[in-house]
């Protein structure tokens, strides 16, 4: 190459193959050389993604040809070199050769992707397949195969190929999955990407992987990240066959499994249960069990002690909730009422012991339950949150049973992670079942949320500032709400709340403002609103939190004060806007926060207090928006056709709010009978004294028609409708500033035949629709336009008139 | 813009017309069908449901898909259904039988769910709220009903409240003839329209009556206009009146308070009324069998589809649905759609629930949609990780402390040595001394 052959710049091209070059002289080492340092490696890497050097994608021409010849070689080299580190048996130098395929195929171009993809892969399954070697070699291996066939299911007429590649897999990955160590988390990725991409690749092996996932999930030694991903396998393993019976076998197997396993564990904990009747149904084999595992496997208590079973239950409930929430190709039938059961019995269990004479279970055994409780009752809340997800509408024969188990237990919780899990089921079941949803848990929300608020400013030093105002608070509010009869379990929160717990509360009564505001609410609503006001104000009292404050704070939550402040305001924002009926009492004060908090730009504070006060602008100035406006020239495309716009786009749509600006300042037509009616309202105060708007014009008509001009709502707009062919197309061409372009659209879109065909039988020329105003109103119409429509239509039109009031 | 298509069926056994809104094709015509008013709904645009108009005891509830003109499903329910409605996602069918009762089944297997009286005489219509949670029905004995659909299924409430219905209005002296509900959720209103020559207004939110509006013809169909700035009314005289809603009522036209207009062009009773998606044109289904569309904002006709002779007194209008693209058509929405056809089964006509039934909910199935966006992937994240371990593993400060204590140890040891050396050299000395005087002694 020769020393002075410049390239263009950056994006030359020609520049690549030889940035190639000379990285893989540089850092990809040959045959005898020893790998250079690991960080190089990924520089390599990097440089290889952002500057495309293995795209090889060049405009195809006759100059062209030289450079694609040498970016092909330099292409292949590399190829070369990384199959040589790959088929090394220096592990280090095999690890970096399989990292580095693994780039390639993310970044080759197809062509060669689909010329050596066999190939690559045979060297890659070498690897995998290697009863000994390095775990770090077979880790890279799995994350670079995974790779492999996410590039490979790109190409969709592949994909049998690729099914049988993906085949070959799979007695390798399980195999690598009975192993304890780490690689097989590397496994359990590639078995994801499997059954995501090629899931019919596991229709033969389906009952070695169910097993083999099952006994690793049991296993109880894999770290949560783990625990997850085997959870998404077991739950995506249906799709390999795809059908809906598989799937609906699946979660039955689980929840079976889940209920021998709580048969164990709750024991003396609670009632007799009937749920293995209703889950193996009379008269019908129960299922082969989960895995393989013969049941006795599953409790056997000598060899698994309690902590390991606590584990597989929450591991197991995992999976159910994943379920639940994965997509399936085919209609998924869930069994919703056993799923019900199973949360319902969890739930119901706080670790107390049953009612009998002789506990039954040691005091280490109750130990053992109670410190996994909280992870089952959360799994629990999940599974009943992917329940309302996904049955949307379907719900609602179950409706009122998960209404009385989620109050059952909100009545209960004190740990605040599980209260803020409640409450945000509570608000997903607020949004999807309405307005019916929120006469029936008002109560229960508004007491629950308004019992963990009620202790606003304990904030460190405000603390002590604000004791006397937080008590007298407290007080207030405890008259406020006498609700329910909380006689058994009541909760008491303990102070101090979590932020995060009065963030989900916050967020539940925002919801609950929004979905049921208007319906039933005088119960609640002045209560609600007050303590809304309350948490903003003091929430916000203390100026804004800038971000940058508070890092010492953010480690031990993720959410810190000014997530606080965020929700109080929106929810300030639903109580204000929620329809009541008088005016929101706190709407000063709502205004001033909110112009507080849109000045500190640049948070998102003040984003939403920006979005806040245009919201609440409707609120001060409510309109009802005319279906047409002359006066403006906007136009919206028609039935997708697309209309040209004016000349003189000027958006004057402001003067449905702004009489006086209007009044004061414009001079162009403008169209007084606008049909706002808050515009009606203006004029008709003004119409005493000389109207603002119409000034010149309205002295020629008398006040009073101005004021029925002005109060007529469709059909001041509403031009004399064609009634016989050539005269009603006519006749309604002179509106009032209309300029001619309308006439034009109208002329599109009416159909004159049918028009003709339909009206046949009438022979009679007058219009039987008549706008209703009075004749005074069209002829101030007239008057106000400063349009050049020929004056001699209007004797037409006003002869119109006193025809049609005539026939009334 | 989504094609639109408006179905127009008729209590003459004429069919169900079906047309294009914009281009005014027609297309399939599904047969034998005679549907009371309301009796026909698109159930969430995946297939036609119609109640029938027959002369025997049992009534009967009739299913078509899209791409055939021939009855699919036939059911038979207890009595003769008039009203039908289904909720968006299509999930359950409402109908309303002649005897009072309300029925709601589960489209999915056809079971009926719930069955409960819910009027005196016949149920003329029924409507879901926007938000899907409350019924809304209306009968001939004049009454308005709001059921919350909870409500029907928790039987422990049901007993707490005494009553079923949320609200129950009875200002209407004759029987409903067509019920429609507006936007915004709880504080919707909802305009009834009943033989006794009124429309009435109700708000959701408060239970009560809003405004009464008297026209100078009986309604039979009520439109909404989207923003609610007005409502169509289609009066049996020909006439669609306009009337206001939320002005302050001083508009006092010809034809009486609110009603500020009409649109009109001399045919006969208007019989239906539906808006198209856009909100601005008005579908009217009229007693002569044509079906017209106005544009309301200029109040022109805009296109007439001429259905049958009978009276159109059923106007849908709604998406395309997949199925009725033209097989021809590149984009492969048709073709999928056309893969997945298979029509519920029938509507029960006796409630097979009991404690052992067992309820499942369906998830609809998800096609795998893969974009090349979705593609994630893994090896340059573990690359990273890997070498993060090596590098930890290769020089951490470990290591360095490792050298630390062994050269600390070396030292030690090297002391030791030394201390070693020295008790040897002593002792060493100690014997040479020792053997030298002893041999001393032993000369001397």
């Amino acid at each position: 190459m020769a020393a002075f052959d410049y390239a263009q710049n950056l994006y030359d091209v020609a520049l690549k193959p030889r940035l190639l070059r000379s990285l893989i002289n540089e850092h990809i080492p040959e045959d005898k050389q020893p790998l250079g340092d690991s960080l190089r490696l990924l520089h390599v890497a990097s440089a290889i993604r952002t500057h495309e050097l293995l795209s090889e994608r060049v405009v195809h021409s006759a100059d062209n040809k030289k450079l694609i010849e040498k970016w092909k070689s330099a292409v292949d080299l590399w190829v070369d070199r990384v199959l040589m580190l790959v088929s090394s048996k220096m592990p280090d130098k095999a690890w970096a050769g399989i990292s580095l395929l693994g780039v390639t195929f993310e970044v080759c171009s197809s062509e060669r992707f689909l010329a050596s993809y066999s190939v690559w892969f045979q060297e890659l399954l070498k690897h995998l397949q290697a009863s000994a070697g390095s775990n770090f070699v077979k880790l890279a291996c799995c994350a670079s195969i995974s790779d492999f066939l996410t590039r490979l299911s790109g190409f969709p007429n592949i994909k049998r190929d690729g099914s049988s590649h993906a085949a070959k897999l799979l007695q390798p990955v399980l195999k690598l999955l009975h192993e304890d160590s780490s690689e097989a988390e590397g496994a359990v990725t590639l078995l994801c990407t499997i059954l995501t991409l090629f899931p019919s690749s596991l229709q033969k092996n389906y009952d070695s992987a169910e097993a083999a996932i099952v006994t690793k999930l049991m296993s109880g030694k894999c770290n949560t990240d783990t625990v997850k991903k085997l959870a998404l396998c077991l739950s995506l393993l249906p799709k390999s066959r795809g059908d809906a019976d598989s799937w609906y076998l699946m979660i039955q197997k689980i929840l079976i499994a889940i209920n021998v396993l709580l048969n164990d564990s709750f024991q003396g904990l609670e009632e007799e249960t009937k749920t293995m009747r209703a889950l193996v149904p009379s008269g019908k084999d129960p299922p082969t069990p989960l895995g393989g595992l013969m049941i006795f496997d599953l409790s056997n208590k000598s060899t698994k002690p309690e902590r390991v079973s606590m584990g597989c239950i929450s591991s197991l409930m995992l999976c159910c909730s994943t379920m639940l929430t994965s997509s399936y190709p085919a209609q998924a039938k869930v069994p919703v009422q056993l799923l019900l059961m199973l949360v319902e019995r969890v739930l119901m269990v706080d670790g107390s012991l049953t009612q009998t004479l002789y506990p039954t279970i040691t005091a280490m055994q109750q130990e053992y339950v109670c410190l996994e409780l909280p992870v089952h009752h959360a799994h629990c809340l999940d599974i009943l949150c992917g329940i309302v997800k996904e049955a949307h509408s379907q719900l609602l024969p179950h409706a009122a049973r998960i209404i009385r188990i989620v109050t059952e237990y909100l009545r209960k919780c004190e740990l605040s992670e599980l209260r803020v899990k409640v409450y945000a089921l509570l608000k997903l079941m607020l949004l999807s079942m309405g307005v019916g949803l929120s006469l029936y848990l008002a109560e229960d929300i508004v007491h629950n949320a308004s019992t963990d608020l009620d202790s606003i400013g304990d904030r460190g030093d405000e603390a002590r500032s604000n004791s006397e105002s937080t008590q007298k608070k407290r007080k207030r509010e405890m008259t406020v709400m006498p609700f329910g009869d909380q006689a058994q379990t009541v909760y008491l929160p303990k102070n101090p709340i979590p932020i995060a717990l009065k963030i989900a509360a916050l967020e539940v009564l925002e919801t609950l403002l929004t979905m049921g505001g208007a319906s039933g609410s005088d119960s609640w609503r002045s209560s609600v609103d007050s303590l809304v006001i309350n948490v903003a104000t003091d929430a916000c009292k203390g100026g804004w939190i800038k971000p940058a404050n508070d890092f010492h704070n953010s480690h031990n939550s993720s959410s810190n004060w000014a997530d606080f402040q965020l929700a109080s305001l929106r929810a300030l924002l639903a109580s204000l806007l929620s329809p009541g009926r008088i005016r929101p009492p706190y709407l000063a004060h709502g205004l001033e926060l909110y112009r507080k908090g849109k000045q500190e730009t640049g948070t998102k504070i003040a984003e939403f207090c920006a979005h806040a006060l245009m919201a609440l602008e409707l609120l001060i100035h409510p309109r009802a928006i005319p279906l047409i406006d002359f006066g403006s020239s906007i136009e919206y495309p028609v039935n997708g056709v697309k209309s040209r716009f004016t000349e003189n786009y000027t958006y004057s749509g402001a003067q449905n709010h702004n009489v006086f600006s209007v009044g004061a300042s414009r001079n162009e037509p403008e169209n007084p009978e606008s049909e706002d009616d808050l515009y009606d309202k203006w004029v008709k105060d003004n119409d005493g004294n000389q109207p603002p708007v119409i000034e010149q014009e309205i002295n020629e008509t008398t006040p009073q028609l101005a004021e029925k001009v002005v109060s007529v709502e469709v059909s001041s707009g509403a031009e004399v409708v064609p009634e016989d062919k050539g005269k009603g197309i006519l006749v309604e061409t002179p509106s009032v500033e209309e300029v001619k372009k309308q006439t034009e659209v109208q002329s599109q879109t009416v159909d004159f035949k049918l028009v003709d065909n339909m009206v046949t039988g009438d022979p009679e020329p007058t219009d039987k629709t008549p706008v209703s105003g009075p004749v005074g109103g069209m002829e101030s119409k007239f008057d106000l336009g400063d349009n050049d429509d020929p004056m001699d239509e209007i004797p037409d039109i006003v002869d119109v008139e006193p025809d049609s009031s005539d026939e009334e | 813009m989504e094609d639109e298509v408006v179905i127009a069926s008729s209590s003459t056994d004429v069919g169900i017309g079906c047309w294009d809104l914009r281009s005014g094709a027609e297309h399939l015509r599904y047969r034998s069908c005679a549907s009371p008013s309301h009796g026909l709904v698109s159930v969430a645009g995946r297939f036609l449901a119609s109640s029938q108009l027959r002369d025997s005891s049992s009534g009967s509830v009739l299913f078509w898909s899209w791409n055939k003109p021939q009855v699919e499903v036939k059911s038979f329910p207890a009595e003769a259904i008039n009203p039908l409605a289904c909720n968006s996602e299509g999930s359950y069918i409402v109908g309303g039988g002649v005897s009072g009762d309300i029925y709601l089944w589960e489209v999915a297997t056809g079971r009926l769910l719930k069955k409960w009286h819910g009027h005196y005489r016949a149920v003329t219509c029924l409507v879901f709220s926007m938000d899907q949670s409350l019924l809304i029905s209306g009968a001939e004995d004049g009454s308005v009903r709001v059921w919350s659909l909870l409500m029907i299924f928790d039987e422990e409430r049901q007993q707490r409240s005494g009553h079923l219905y949320e609200y129950s209005f009875t200002e209407h002296a004759l029987p409903v003839t067509d019920i429609v509900t507006g936007y915004g959720g709880s504080n919707a209103i909802i305009v009834s329209a009943s033989q006794d020559r009124t429309c009435k207004v109700w708000s959701l939110a408060r239970g009560t009556l809003l405004r009464n509006i008297v026209f100078p013809s009986v309604i039979d169909a009520v439109a909404l206009d989207p923003g609610e700035h007005v409502f169509y009314a289609g009066g049996r005289d020909g006439k669609i009146y306009i009337a206001e809603l939320n002005s302050l009522g001083k508009s006092n036209s010809n034809y009486g308070l609110h009603i500020i207009g009409t649109l009109s062009d001399q045919s006969k009773a208007i019989c239906s009324l539906a808006f198209a998606l856009d909100g601005l044109q008005l579908v009217a289904g009229s007693e002569d069998g044509f079906v017209r569309v106005w544009d309301t904002k200029t109040h022109n006709i805009i296109r007439v589809f001429k259905h049958a002779k009978g009276p159109v007194n059923n106007i849908l209008v709604i998406r395309q649905p997949p199925a009725l693209y033209p097989r021809t058509s590149a984009n492969n929405q048709g073709l999928m759609a056309r893969k997945q056809v298979s029509l519920p089964p029938p509507l029960e006509k006796f409630t097979s629930i009991d404690e052992h039934s067992d309820f499942s909910i369906y998830i609809p199935p998800q096609p795998d949609y893969q974009r090349p966006c979705d593609a994630t992937y893994a090896t340059v994240d573990t690359m990273n990780k890997q070498i993060n371990e090596l590098q930890q593993r290769g020089s951490c400060g470990a290591s360095e402390m490792e050298i630390e204590r062994l050269k600390a140890d070396n030292e030690r040891s090297m002391q030791m040595i030394q201390q070693w050396k020295k008790m040897y050299e002593n002792l060493h000395q100690f014997c040479v001394g020792e053997l030298l005087s002893g041999e001393g002694d032993t000369t001397v």
